[in-house]
């Protein structure tokens, strides 16, 4: 059984009776103890798949399920509970500055009575320690730590909970690399100890490829293409999966980099590929087709060239 | 061009920048590296005296030989924008909201050129977004900031600072606010400005990748000094301080490794310099290290560090 589960999730948003389609079916898998790492730019509909799952907007269209369990029956949203938490982007922004870490903390855990008041507290504590906090830091408003510091706070509150599957949504982006490296250290450790299942939302594919089993890349509201981290970054498939690459700027080049740069090569077109007036290598052929999947072991494709 | 020489600066009695000295030649781009809160900002802002609660208390900022410290308020405002312009890490709220972007273009070139007609002023704009890919001039210009996407704001903001044609650009993490693809653009453009007009940059960035494919030369910053300096290939691939080396381990490399990153905590503020900030941090700090200040070490005549270590006893 899988972990969690999504199919054909939509999404829209109306602005000025514009309608936008952020999320146009969307279908995911996850197992126990995996990392699954979604990328993309800003507005490639990433964050908004984050929040349905985390049940924090309604989906327009579409099933998921979380340990078999359908969660998104019911005109109302319905809390997931403890089993499934979330690490935000802004990590000062997912407190209440004045509160102490330590009653910050225990917050959420105390929220779904999952211990014994008493208990709680030493757990809590426990937990600060284990993020890699300073014990003295517990009585500290969450105001006075650092962003690194808040987002193992963060951390620390999602696991109290005991989940079996954390939602980082941007998590390391607004961090430094010093900081965004002991982060994803600690990521790794929480993978290995606690076989916790990430859902790692960045748009920084260096990131992601440190710490993530598989890759799901995004553009304009569909994944182009999904498989193992390591296939993707050896073998990019689509030709957006490729641009997305060029755009981390390595630190040492052997001359066979080269930055390719979004353009508009054509007008874009209504029924077919969504990537067409960007692609470099569009063909009349892409403006028709509605794309389907090739699929390929766990590789699969949304592009009329294949794998 | 710009020379910085010796330079102190305090928020109040707390002293954040302490003795940093660089100099960035005509067209060179000279990139300013570290974690957050080493002072990289700070340093930049006071060389336009940008922000009032910092103070420089010693030193000197030379732009073309003058001294920018001893310069009154009417003098600087001279120099902010027409010789030495600003790019902000955030674009989209360095703009007023209420002001369509035309308004931005006219603002910075009728502060210092009055003469200068208004449709003049906008055809030279609608060109300069032309040399920067940016094809729908004429609908951004009839914009407001919030209509346009973070990246785009960065670029106007690019150009409204080329209006009047500076000879030097500081950016304050111009592109950390962005994401990748948005990110790589910039980058590629501020290139190609300093390519068309020979603009000296100093850029101030916490990724080093942006430093690596941008500049020409790169300042490492700890805890408010400049730990090392060199051209970015020396920083890069033969890195002399440990702080460096431990930075630049920390970048993830796409090889599914995960990065190691440096342990503890970034020193905090207050601190007197009295030793070496890095070593509570440093793998091969000794005894002698928190006792005083490391001075300069020269590696080669483009490359020097602050550290006491010897190379040798490093490996």
């Amino acid at each position: 059984m899988k972990l969690l589960e999504v199919r054909g999730l939509e999404k829209s948003f109306t602005d000025r009776k514009r309608v936008f389609r952020a999320v146009k079916g969307i279908d995911l898998t996850l197992s126990e103890g995996e990392c699954l790492g979604i990328a993309g730019e800003s507005g490639c509909g990433k964050s908004t798949i984050a929040n349905m799952v985390a049940r924090l907007l309604k989906e327009d269209k579409g099933e998921i399920f979380f340990e078999g369990r359908k969660i998104n029956e019911g005109k109302k949203l319905t809390c997931v509970g403890r089993r499934l938490q979330m690490v935000f982007q802004s990590p000062k922004d997912s407190f209440d500055p004045r509160y102490s870490v330590l009653r910050s903390v225990m917050m959420g855990a105390d929220s779904y009575h999952i211990y014994a008041k008493e208990d709680l507290e030493k757990r809590a504590r426990e937990m600060i320690e284990y993020v890699g906090l300073k014990a003295s830091y517990a009585d500290k408003p969450v105001g006075r730590l650092s962003g690194g510091e808040c987002q193992r706070a963060a951390i620390a509150r999602a696991l109290l909970c005991e989940p079996k599957m954390i939602i980082f949504d941007e998590a390391t982006s607004a961090l430094d690399v010093s900081i965004q490296a002991q982060i994803l250290q600690l990521m790794k450790r929480l993978k290995e100890e606690r076989g916790v299942a990430f859902l790692f939302i960045t748009h920084d594919l260096a990131a992601a490829s440190s710490i993530c089993d598989r890759l799901a890349v995004m553009y304009a509201g569909r994944i182009v293409e999904t498989g193992r981290t390591k296939e993707i970054l050896k073998k990019p498939a689509h030709p957006y999966t490729r641009q997305l690459l060029s755009a981390v700027l390595p630190l040492k080049t052997d001359g066979s980099y080269e930055l390719l740069l979004v353009q508009k090569y054509r007008e874009p077109c209504e029924a077919g590929c969504d990537y067409y007036a960007s692609c470099p290598k569009a063909e009349d052929a892409c403006r028709e087709n509605v794309l389907e999947y090739e699929t390929c072991g766990q590789r699969q494709v949304l592009c009329r060239r294949g794998i | 061009m710009l020379s910085i020489e010796k330079l102190y600066v305090s928020y109040g009695t707390l002293p954040v920048v302490q003795n940093v000295s660089m100099r960035v030649e005509d067209g060179e781009i000279v990139s300013v590296v570290g974690e957050s809160g080493c002072g990289k900002s700070t340093m930049l802002q006071a060389i336009l005296s940008l922000e009032p609660a910092a103070s420089v208390t010693k030193g000197r900022i030379l732009l073309d030989g003058e001294d920018l410290t001893k310069m009154g308020k009417k003098d600087l405002r001279k120099i902010r924008g027409m010789r030495a312009a600003m790019i902000f890490q955030n674009a989209a709220l360095s703009m007023d909201p209420m002001k369509k972007i035309s308004h931005l273009f006219y603002e910075t070139v009728h502060m210092h050129r009055p003469e200068v007609k208004k449709e003049d002023c906008l055809q030279e704009a609608c060109r300069l977004m032309e040399k920067i890919r940016l094809y729908d001039a004429e609908r951004i210009l009839n914009s407001y900031p919030f209509e346009l996407s973070g990246g785009m704001c960065q670029r106007v903001a690019i150009a409204a600072a080329m209006m009047n044609h500076p000879s030097l650009i500081l950016a304050d993490e111009p592109t950390s606010a962005l994401d990748v693809t948005a990110q790589a653009e910039v980058v590629r453009l501020m290139g190609s400005l300093r390519e068309d007009f020979h603009t000296s940059m100093l850029v101030v960035t916490h990724n080093m990748g942006v430093a690596a494919q941008l500049a020409d030369k790169a300042a490492v910053m700890y805890g408010g000094s400049v730990v090392e300096f060199g051209t970015v290939e020396e920083v890069i691939y033969h890195p002399g301080h440990p702080y460096t080396r431990a930075l630049l381990k920390a970048v993830p490399e796409m090889n599914g490794t995960v990065p190691e990153g440096i342990g503890g905590m970034p020193r905090e503020f207050g601190i007197r310099r009295e030793r070496c900030g890095f070593a509570p941090r440093c793998p091969y700090a000794e005894d002698r290290c928190s006792v005083s200040f490391p001075g300069r070490k020269e590696l080669s005549e483009t490359h020097w560090i602050h550290c006491c270590v010897q190379e040798e006893e490093r490996r």
